[in-house]
Formats: structure tokens, C-alpha cells, sequence
């Protein structure tokens, strides 16, 4: 698409400086500033976007000079806009070119303008950059910064974009960053430990959470959410994948005797193997290992009953935790992470003439952020292809079979059958690679000879090594965090808001690209970008100080911390706030998680047919979440009320004989307090919100007690109403044992029960509880 | 209108703005919305109905049908039936095929319903690829950024109803236009229809007295007030808004209960179980348009045996959706439309399959839409011809007929081509290019 913004380019650097984040690639030093104006440093990557990618390249090379173009022979071939990268990879390509020139002027200025300084220059595409213009001048500037970079290289400056934005502090921003990663509330030592102390001390903090093992299921929530292999996971779904004359252990269980034990063993065993690639990521994120593994690994994850059903002689520390994790190999396996993992490739399986494409495609998609089919996203005419072998020859199919097809190659030893068997293809029938497809390999790199049996293993070593590699783990991560993908730069200049568009992107993807180094540099250790993405105002953005117009609003559209929050993670906000889980027994699964119950209602996946969550409340949502307030607020008020004050979560200042007004009517100043205090301490717990006890909410909160205490006190008086509460609590809900009398909730003679209820309803079905 | 007054406009009519199609993905793009939208009122308009085959169907084993000289003819378009076995119930062709529990499914469907039904053949997608053709197809786009048509729809004719948009699947993005609606086990939509009750099936125990209740509903209005009014991020006050939006139609859940039936079909085909829900919602008042959503059909081996089957499960649920609107009154209260990613290539490859095709076709029915009805024509290998616009006959000088004319076409009959929201997703479609499909 051909973009036109001459008031853009020239608010270039009127606009506040968005500086260059990484310097990627560029490895230059310090020297003084080049085409500035007023006094701002423009970065080298900036310069290349606006004034030499836009006017130049995108709008007057990119026609011929692309993989399917007409120059697709020569040395100069462009990466489109739709691959992620595509900025770097081609300012890296026109700075690798700059070292060719003709008679003293460079090659990449000599042929667009047909001219060098000893006489003409030939070029296929006739003269499309006159010497004379600003285009010219500019891409002759953007050589030199080559050779000459200005001072404000790899400078960190986002410039004004987060003005006006109000961030959480330590501790709201530690709160937000404990439900994310492990599903509870903040410790008073972890609020104290960062309380004040600047948000970088959150680091050490963020680090202990990281060890926990509820962070673990979270990461195998997130890479589920990406693999989708819990598809497999009941009754034997994924044991049943397994290639029975190569793994004749995979059904084991069945020999056990006893039924509760087999059915135990199965669904262990079989959840395992189902979870094979996730637990690889748990298993690298876990022990701080370099998340390259998740292609490059050389070994399986097992859990003792997943090693029964593949034979894969492990050792573990207790046989009987089926969560115990330990590497393993099979005997004669190239392992290569997850692309040769059994799982994997089920989900994402191939057929004979689709010859491992899709799975190509979701290699792109997974681990390099780059969806293949948007490069082919414009309308075609298929019927009109004619050509022999079109996705070798035909420019309407190449421009994704190029990339695609090497990478398909690839994985030629995992495409012979349906089991997602590893079977080097010398060994078939095929013996060879089809040779009416491009030669298996990587970007221009082919598959070297004498790699072939392995040939998965080279690829991953050749992933790994892509700039964008690093980026789509944070991306991940990023959507794990915040419950969006990152921005896709907006392609239309024509649709209004595009210049908004623009800069909410161009910002974004600086942070993003400026955490992916520091991912890198840490040696590709995930939790830092678990670390840096919290940090980020886009984590903490929390409000913004004032009004703003329009235009602005729309830079701002993506900031806010405004997830509605998927069921998995709503429920453990439940337990962690209200220290029950919403389930009717202890037994049972979360309502929430419950595909029988209100799973899919609330949004969530079953990873077969249903892949992508809901994200915006509907009718039945909110129904669901009014369900879950009234019902929590009824089971935990009564529970809690039967606790030691001294071990209450909702209630510690407070009890069910503390009435608002004594019996002639007038009010009990302590009481009063008490009932305050408490209601403060609510908005703190339950909502994360602090107020002075003299606050409006604190009073909005209080009315609402105190009206239904009132009503309830003359229904009672009046014998409309009852003493019963709507819910009890006799026996403790975890262990089932009694509740000492003297504390047991079985009635509510002064209606405060009932009326706490209400309040705690009132903040459980809050906006700020439902969203994070 | 310039923006600022669209926006204006739009925030006065309570409609959530967004601008996304600049937005690469589906985002919501939010601006200011302190106006909830108005409360819930039930829908009395017709359901629209949008049948996803998932995969790429072949219409040339359908509505389309080629044939060929048998099963062992190397070029045979169709080596399922002959071209003797293609017969016509009024205009519209198809093969006499079927499956092994009933052979002539194919015929009996189409003598039944030939004449409500419009077939459109020959229409392109521009596109092989799954997620592009099925956008296509359902959004009248092929780029990334727009809405389906059933989201529209709902945003403009319901979009404070609780299930006003209900999907089981196909293309369903919403850009943040409407909620959507995904169906679970409709045994838990008891508790969900009676939130505020222990026992959904008993008025007396309610969680909160009728007097606590009210208070709480007063405490969480003036709450989501207060918080508009301090929470200035744009996403934030969107979220507030359609939280507080979604939960004023939560009520009318509640008549769903009433007519979903005991039990849901258990024959084996998963359309007719959507199709008695999507029924059941609509009846309800409380739902305007369903994606209804049937895969299996990318069958790039053993073509015949798999795909044939899949189009006899489609059929038998046309026809049960049918049988149900009438038995319910609804007959002329539906409008149906189905189609899929794209077509599948002539003849076959070398196992047995059919691969990627950007021809296809759609089949119609409903309120609006004559039947006995086939526009479009391809050649014996699947090509497309060209048509006048105007006239709609085969043309060399015409165009292609390609989704954005039937989108234009469908907009109109449901009644929202000219609603503000259209503008930011409007249909490129000259004047000159345009179609009338539903003549």
C-alpha cells in the first residue's frame, strides 16, 4: 500500500522524539546528530520508516523488488509489510547493498536513478529516483548514518505518548502482577518489600512469585492457549494418538486392578501425553532454562506415568506426582522441541498433498509472529492459473509458498502417516523430498546434505536465530499478560484514525521490540519478559489525569487495565479473595472450568472446537457473574463470619452482633467505626481500591448496609422476614469437620449477616473485581 | 457527516463507536460511551441464520453439479454420480445422491424445498486460504478488520439483547460492535436465567430480600456512574459501559428456559442441536442472528466418501431448521444463508481429494428471498462466468459475482444499509457494479 504523508514526514521530528529502542543490527557508536530539526536526534531506524521505507522503497521499488516481483532474481528483494520485522530486515538489506557501488557511487543510488559519476546506469526498472529529489537526497543521507550514526542511537525516549497517563503504583501494580501470575493476593511482606521503593524494586518480588508452581500453570494456561493440545486431553484422546507397535506401554494402565487406580492412572497418563508440548515450556520456564529449547531441545518433558506409556527409561523423585517433571529421550528420536513432539503434530496435522504446510504455517505463526497467509491476503484469481506447478511458478501462489514451502520441507520426517511418527523419509517409499516442491530449508538457506534424517533439528537452529523469534515469545507473553494481541501495524492510510493507528503502533511496538533484547540478552530467560511487561505502562496504566481530545484519545484506545478477565483466571481471583473456590463441593471442578457448567458461557475454550475466547461480556456473562457474586457472597460471608477474627479474609473488624444503631434508634459511634473500617478494608481487598474512611464510596458502601440491615431489622420486628440466613456455615468447607458452636453462622437474629451480603455482592458483580 | 458529529450521533443513540478498521485485527476501538444502551426489548424481527460449512465445500457435488462418466473416469469433475444422475427440481440442478442410510437425500431435499430456495453459483472469493475465504464470505470482505454480516445485523436490531448475537462457530468477529454469545450445556442455563436465586426453580429462596436486591441493582448503578465519570482511559470506560450494557437484558434469559425443549436432539447431526437452540433463543425474543457451523469439509483425500456425507448432514439440517420454524409458527420469521471458505478443484488430485478452489456457492432461503432461483453460472470445470450486473446474464464484458454483492444485497434486506454503523464498514461497490441477487 502506498502511503503519502507529507505532513507526516514533516512532523517527523516536530513531533516529540520516538527514538529508536533497540539499535538491533546496527552495533554503531556515538557520533554527532544528523538531520535534526529543532534540536531533536532522529534515530537511524525512524529516518529509514519515514523517509526512505514510505516515499522510496514501499512506493516506488516494492512493485518489482519482492520475492514474486520482477526483480526477484537480483540481490535486492524487499520483505512485505505483513512479515514482522519487515522494517529491520530491510533496512539491514539496503545497508548490506550500500557496500556494492558503480564508478565511486553506490549501487543502490546508481540504479534507481539510472546514473553514476562516470555515466548511465542500467536498471530493469527504468529511472524511478531522479537525483535531483528529496527522495534521493534522503536515501543518500540514510548511507551515510550507516557509516556516520547520530548520538541518539539506541536511545530509550517514547517521548510524550504516556503524558497524560496516570500508572499504578508499587503496590497496585504488585497486586495486578500476583492475580496474573499465581492467582492470589499479595503478601504484607510483598507489599512491603515494594511499597515506595520504585517499580524496579518489584523485580526480586516478581522473581519469587515465578517460582511458584501456580505461576507454572499459568504458563501452561498461556501455551495452551496457543498449542491447544488440551484437546486431547479425556479418556484416552491423546494415548490413543501414540503409534501402538512403536509405544506398546501407551494403554499400561489397563492391566491395573484396581478400578479407582486404573481410571487414576489413565487420566494421568493420558493428560501427560496430551500435555507433552506444554510441559516442555513449563519445564524450561521452571528451571530458568534458555526458552530456545522450545524448538531446540533434544529431549522429551515426562511425567512418571507419560514415561510408562512411552517406555522412556526416566528417573524421577516420587513415581506417584504425576506433576513431577524430568527430561528424557527415545531411543533413535531427533528431538526437536515441540515440532517433533507427537502432540504437536497431531493438532496441527498434514495430509499427502497438503505435505506439511499447515504445519509451516503454524511454525510461522508460533515462533516467528508472522501469519503467512496475510501475505497472500489480496484478491486473487485463482481460475486464471494456468501455470504448471502454480505454487512454484505462479507469483499468485509463490508470494506464500516461497517462505512456506522450504519450512514444510523441513519436517519431512514427521509427514508419513497420521500418527505424528518420526520416519526419516529416506526410509519410505518417497525416499526424497517432492521435487515439484522448492528444495527444504529456511529463508535462503537450504537444507544442507547429510541433514536430511534430522532435518527438524536444522531448522530449529535456523529459527532461532530470526530477529523475530524473540519477538513472538513476547508476544505471547504480552497477550498472556494483558488479554490482547500486540497492535498489527495498521496497512490503510486512507481509513480515518490511521495516523493515531500509526503512533499507538509505532510506540507499542518499540516497547515490545525493546523487551525482546532484553529477553534476548538475558539468555532467552521468559520470565524476564514476564518482568518487563509488567512493568510497562501498559500493564500499569491505570487512568489518565485529564481529559483529552479526540485524536488523542485514539493513540490511547489500547492503554487501561480493562480485561475481562477469562474464566480460569476469574476463579482463581475468587478463592484468592474470598478464600473459597466457586464450587459447590470440594470435589467438584470450578463451576467456571466446568465444560458441563459455565465454561464456554463465560468465554473460555475447549482447545478443539472452540479456540479463541470471548473477551466482551454478553447477556449470559453477565448473568454468570451475577450468579457467581450472589452465591459467593452468600457461602463466604456465612464462612467467614465463622472464622477467628484473627483469620478472616472479608471480615476482621467486625462481627454479627455489630449493629449500626442501638435499640432506641441511635447510632453506635464504635460500631459505626468498626463498620467502616471494614468497608474500607473490603474496597482494599476485594477491589484493590484505597480510600480515606471518609470517602464518598466508603459512604455509598455504608448506605447500602446500613439500608438493608434497616429493612431486614423491621421485617425481622415485623415477622416478615425470618432469622435464617440464606447460607450457613457449621462445618469447616475444607476439611468437613465441625465448626465449635459458639462461632457456627445457622442464624441471623440481627440481619448483619444478610446485610454484609449484600455489600459483598455489591463487590464481587464490581467492574474492577471482573476485570483486571 | 464529519466524524466528530458521527461520533456525537452515535454516542447519543447509545451505540458502543468503533473505529477499527484501521486496526489491524479485531479490537475495539473505544471513545467515550457514557450512554448505556436502551433497556432490552424483546426482538420481533427475523432470525438470521448463517450456515458456515467449514472447510471449502464442493458445490459441484450440490447445487452445482458436473458429473462425470463414473467412478473410474480420470477426468471427471464429480466421480460420485454420472452426468444422467443430475436432475432439476424446478431451476435448480442437482445431483440424485445420497448416503448409505439414505440414498436419495439429495433428491428428497430438493423437491421439498426448490422453491424457497436461491441458489447463487459461480461466486468468487478472490481466495484459497481457510481464514480469508470464510471472511470473506461472511463479512463481504477480504481484508482483516470487518465485522460478520450476523454482527451487524445485531448490533443494529439488538444489540442490548442478551444472546443477541449467538455463534456456534464459522466467522464471528464482532470488532467489538455487539457481544456474541457462545452456547454451553443448556442444562446450567437454568442457574444462569435465576442469578439471584439458590434454587433456580424456586422464587422463595432468593438470595437477597426483594428489598436488599433492589438496593444492591441502585448501589451498582450509581457505582458504574461514578466510575464513568472518573475513568477517563478510553478502554476502561468501554469496558465499564458494556458490562453494565450486557446486564440489561439479563432478564430476559429467563424466557429462554421456557422454550428450549426437554431434550436436545441427539441424532448425531450438530446442526440440528444448534438450530433448536438458536430456535429457542429467537422465540425467546432475545436473539437476532446465529452462526450455525458444521466442519469436515477440507477434503484434500477420499473426496467422495467424506465430503458427500458432510453435504447430506447440511441438507438434513436445512431441512430440520425447517420442520421447526414451522412447527413453532416461524415459517416466513428466518432468513437462512450458506456457504462456506471457498470451492473445492476440478476433478481430483492424486488421492482421491479436492483442493483449494476460489469459485464456490451460497444456497438462501428465507423472509425476502424467492426461491426456485439459480443466478450465476460455471462453465464444466468449475470457471466462473461473467455477468452483467444489471441484467445478471453471462456477459464477457461483466464482472464477477463476489461477496460484496451479495453482502450489499443481504444489508439491504435486513435493513441496516443505511444505518450509521455501515460507515465504517462500508462495502466498496460502484453503482455501477451493483446487483440485485434477490430479484
Amino acid at each position: 500500500m502506498k502511503r503519502s504523508h507529507p505532513t507526516r514526514t514533516s512532523g517527523l521530528v516536530t513531533r516529540a522524539a520516538l527514538l529508536a529502542l533497540t539499535g538491533a543490527g546496527m552495533g554503531l557508536g556515538l557520533s554527532a546528530c544528523s538531520d535534526n530539526s529543532d534540536g531533536e536526534c532522529v534515530p537511524t531506524d525512524v529516518f529509514f520508516r519515514e523517509k526512505v521505507w514510505a516515499p522510496t522503497l514501499a512506493a516506488k521499488c516494492q512493485s518489482c523488488h519482492v520475492s514474486t516481483g520482477a526483480a526477484k532474481h537480483t540481490k535486492f528483494v524487499l520483505t512485505p509489510s505483513q512479515v514482522p520485522g519487515y522494517l529491520e530486515a530491510n533496512m539491514k538489506l539496503v545497508q548490506d547493498l550500500a557496500r556494492y557501488d558503480v564508478d565511486g557511487t553506490p549501487l543502490i543510488l546508481a540504479k534507481p536513478s539510472q546514473r553514476s559519476n562516470n555515466g548511465p546506469v542500467e536498471h530493469g526498472g527504468g529511472l524511478v529516483l531522479d537525483a535531483g529529489t528529496q527522495e534521493y537526497s534522503d536515501l543518500a543521507a540514510l548511507l551515510d548514518r550507516f557509516n556516520n550514526p547520530v548520538a541518539c542511537e539506541g536511545q530509550v525516549n517514547l517521548g510524550n505518548y504516556f503524558n497524560e497517563v496516570e500508572l499504578l503504583d508499587e503496590v497496585g501494580t504488585l497486586r495486578k502482577a500476583t492475580l496474573a501470575l499465581a492467582g492470589r493476593l499479595p503478601t504484607p511482606e510483598e507489599v512491603e518489600a515494594v511499597r515506595g521503593f520504585g517499580i524496579a524494586e518489584l523485580d526480586p518480588v516478581l522473581d519469587g512469585i515465578m517460582k511458584e508452581d501456580e505461576f507454572i500453570d499459568r504458563i501452561g494456561e498461556i501455551y495452551n492457549d496457543v498449542f491447544l493440545t488440551d484437546r486431547y486431553i479425556g479418556g484416552n484422546e491423546a494415548v490413543a494418538l501414540l503409534n501402538p507397535e512403536k509405544y506398546p506401554n501407551a494403554y499400561w494402565f489397563e492391566g491395573l486392578e484396581d478400578d479407582q487406580q486404573r481410571e487414576e492412572a489413565r487420566w494421568y497418563t493420558n493428560t501427560s501425553v496430551a500435555r507433552e508440548a506444554i510441559n516442555l515450556v513449563k519445564y524450561i520456564v521452571q528451571n530458568d532454562r534458555d526458552y530456545r529449547e522450545i524448538i531446540t531441545a533434544d529431549y522429551m518433558v515426562f511425567t512418571p506415568y507419560s514415561a510408562i506409556a512411552y517406555g522412556a527409561s526416566v528417573s524421577f523423585k516420587d513415581k506417584t506426582d504425576w506433576t513431577e517433571l524430568q527430561p528424557g529421550k527415545l531411543d533413535g528420536y531427533p528431538h526437536a522441541g515441540v515440532l517433533t513432539m507427537p502432540m504437536w503434530l497431531n493438532r496441527f496435522p498434514t495430509t499427502p498433498t497438503n505435505r506439511n504446510r499447515h504445519r509451516a504455517r503454524m511454525i510461522f505463526k508460533f515462533f516467528l509472529a508472522t501469519d503467512i497467509l496475510r501475505l497472500g491476503e489480496r484478491p486473487i484469481d485463482p481460475t486464471s492459473i494456468k501455470t504448471v506447478n502454480p505454487t512454484m511458478n505462479n507469483p499468485n501462489c509463490t508470494v506464500c509458498h516461497v517462505e512456506l514451502d522450504p519450512v514444510a520441507g523441513a519436517l519431512q520426517n514427521f509427514q508419513a502417516n497420521d500418527n505424528g511418527d518420526y520416519q526419516p523419509l529416506a526410509e519410505t517409499e518417497q525416499m526424497t523430498w517432492y521435487t515439484d516442491m522448492r528444495l527444504p530449508g529456511f529463508g535462503d538457506q537450504t537444507l544442507p546434505e547429510g541433514q536430511e534424517s534430522a532435518s527438524e533439528q536444522w531448522l530449529a537452529q535456523q529459527l532461532i536465530k530470526d530477529p523475530r523469534f524473540a519477538q513472538a515469545a513476547v508476544g505471547i507473553v504480552w497477550k498472556g499478560l494483558l488479554g490482547t494481541d500486540p497492535l498489527g501495524e495498521p496497512f490503510d492510510a486512507a481509513q480515518p484514525g490511521y495516523e493515531e493507528a500509526l503512533k499507538a503502533f509505532e510506540v507499542q511496538d518499540r516497547v515490545i521490540k525493546g523487551i525482546a533484547k532484553k529477553f534476548e540478552e538475558s539468555g532467552y530467560n521468559l520470565k524476564v519478559v514476564f518482568r518487563e511487561i509488567i512493568k510497562t505502562d501498559y500493564f500499569r496504566a491505570k487512568n489518565l489525569r485529564q481529559d483529552v481530545e479526540e485524536s488523542r484519545a485514539l493513540e490511547l484506545k489500547d492503554l487501561g487495565t480493562a480485561q475481562y478477565l477469562p474464566p480460569e483466571q476469574l476463579g482463581r481471583k475468587i478463592e484468592a479473595v474470598t478464600g473459597y473456590p466457586w464450587r459447590y463441593n470440594l470435589q467438584d471442578q470450578d463451576l467456571l472450568l466446568n465444560e458441563n457448567e459455565y465454561r464456554i458461557f463465560y468465554g473460555g475454550i475447549d482447545s478443539d472446537s472452540i479456540v479463541t475466547r470471548i473477551t466482551e461480556p454478553n447477556g449470559i456473562m453477565a448473568n454468570i457473574a451475577l450468579r457467581m457474586s450472589n452465591e459467593m457472597a452468600c457461602w463466604a460471608t456465612a464462612r467467614d463470619f465463622a472464622k477467628d477474627p484473627s483469620d478472616r479474609l472479608l471480615f476482621p473488624y467486625v462481627e454479627t452482633s455489630f449493629v449500626p444503631q442501638d435499640e432506641n434508634g441511635f447510632a453506635v459511634p464504635a460500631v459505626d467505626d468498626a463498620i467502616r473500617a471494614n468497608i474500607q478494608h473490603l474496597y482494599d481487598h476485594v477491589l484493590g481500591e484505597h480510600y480515606d474512611i471518609g470517602d464518598p464510596e466508603i459512604s455509598e458502601a455504608y448506605n447500602l448496609f446500613f439500608q438493608i440491615w434497616e429493612d431486614g431489622k423491621k421485617g425481622l420486628q415485623a415477622g416478615t422476614y425470618t432469622a435464617d440466613p440464606p447460607c450457613r456455615a457449621e462445618n469447616d468447607w475444607w476439611t468437613g469437620n465441625p465448626i465449635p458452636e459458639e462461632r457456627r453462622i445457622t442464624q441471623d437474629n440481627d440481619y448483619t449477616v444478610r446485610a454484609w451480603m449484600g455489600v459483598l455482592a455489591y463487590m464481587l458483580s464490581d467492574y474492577r473485581f471482573l476485570h483486571e | 457527516m464529519d466524524r466528530r458529529n458521527f461520533l456525537k450521533l452515535t454516542s447519543l443513540a447509545g451505540l458502543s463507536v468503533v473505529t477499527p478498521t484501521v486496526f489491524a485485527g479485531d479490537r475495539p476501538g473505544p471513545l467515550k460511551n457514557p450512554n448505556l444502551p436502551p433497556l432490552a426489548e424483546t426482538y420481533s424481527g427475523p432470525l438470521y441464520i448463517f450456515l458456515h460449512a467449514g472447510g471449502g465445500w464442493d458445490p459441484t457435488s450440490l447445487c452445482d453439479p458436473k458429473g462425470g462418466n463414473g467412478p473410474d473416469d480420470p477426468d471427471a469433475m464429480n466421480r460420485a454420480f454420472t452426468y444422467s444422475q443430475i436432475e432439476k427440481a424446478g431451476n435448480i440442478s442437482y445431483p440424485n445422491i445420497g448416503t448409505m442410510d439414505n440414498p436419495t437425500a439429495f433428491r428428497d431435499f430438493f423437491q421439498k424445498h426448490y422453491q424457497r430456495l436461491r441458489v447463487i453459483n459461480g461466486l468468487d472469493m478472490q481466495s484459497n486460504g481457510h481464514d480469508s475465504g470464510t471472511r470473506h464470505c461472511w463479512s463481504g470482505r477480504l481484508a482483516e478488520g470487518y465485522p460478520s454480516l450476523a454482527a451487524l445485523i445485531s448490533a443494529v436490531h439488538g444489540a442490548a439483547l442478551p444472546m443477541t448475537y449467538l455463534s456456534f462457530g464459522g466467522y464471528d468477529f464482532t470488532q467489538g460492535i455487539v457481544a456474541r454469545t457462545r452456547s454451553g450445556n443448556t442444562q446450567a442455563l437454568a442457574r444462569i436465567a435465576y442469578p439471584d436465586r439458590r434454587n433456580p426453580e424456586d422464587e422463595a429462596t432468593a438470595f437477597h430480600s426483594p428489598v436488599a436486591a433492589d438496593l444492591i441493582l441502585k448501589a451498582q448503578e450509581a457505582r458504574k456512574e461514578r466510575l464513568l465519570a472518573t475513568e477517563k482511559l478510553p478502554r476502561t470506560q468501554n469496558a465499564i459501559s458494556m458490562l453494565y450494557a450486557s446486564r440489561t437484558g439479563s432478564n430476559e434469559l429467563k424466557k429462554l428456559q421456557q422454550y428450549l425443549p426437554e431434550m436436545l436432539d441427539n441424532s448425531g447431526n450438530p446442526l440440528r442441536r444448534q438450530i433448536q437452540v438458536a430456535v429457542a433463543a429467537y422465540r425467546a425474543g432475545i436473539t437476532v442472528s446465529v452462526n450455525l457451523d458444521i466442519g469436515g469439509f477440507d477434503t484434500h483425500g477420499n473426496h467422495d466418501a467424506q465430503h458427500i456425507p458432510r453435504l447430506a448432514q447440511i441438507l438434513d439440517g436445512i431441512d430440520f431448521l425447517v420442520t421447526e420454524t414451522d412447527m413453532h409458527g416461524l415459517s416466513d420469521r428466518f432468513v437462512l444463508l450458506v456457504g462456506s471458505d471457498f470451492g473445492r478443484t476440478p476433478g481430483y488430485n492424486d488421492t482421491q481429494g479436492k483442493d483449494h478452489w476460489a469459485i464456490t456457492s451460497v444456497m438462501m432461503m428465507g423472509k425476502g428471498i424467492g426461491g426456485n432461483k439459480v443466478i450465476g453460472e460455471t462453465d464444466e470445470r468449475h470457471n466462473t462466468f461473467s455477468v452483467d450486473p444489471k441484467t445478471l446474464q453471462k456477459s464477457d464484458s461483466g464482472i464477477h459475482i463476489e461477496p460484496r454483492h451479495l453482502h450489499d444485497n443481504l444489508r439491504k434486506l435486513a435493513g441496516i444499509e443505511s444505518h450509521e454503523l455501515m460507515t465504517q464498514f462500508p462495502l466498496i461497490l460502484p453503482e455501477a457494479d451493483q446487483m440485485n441477487l434477490l430479484a
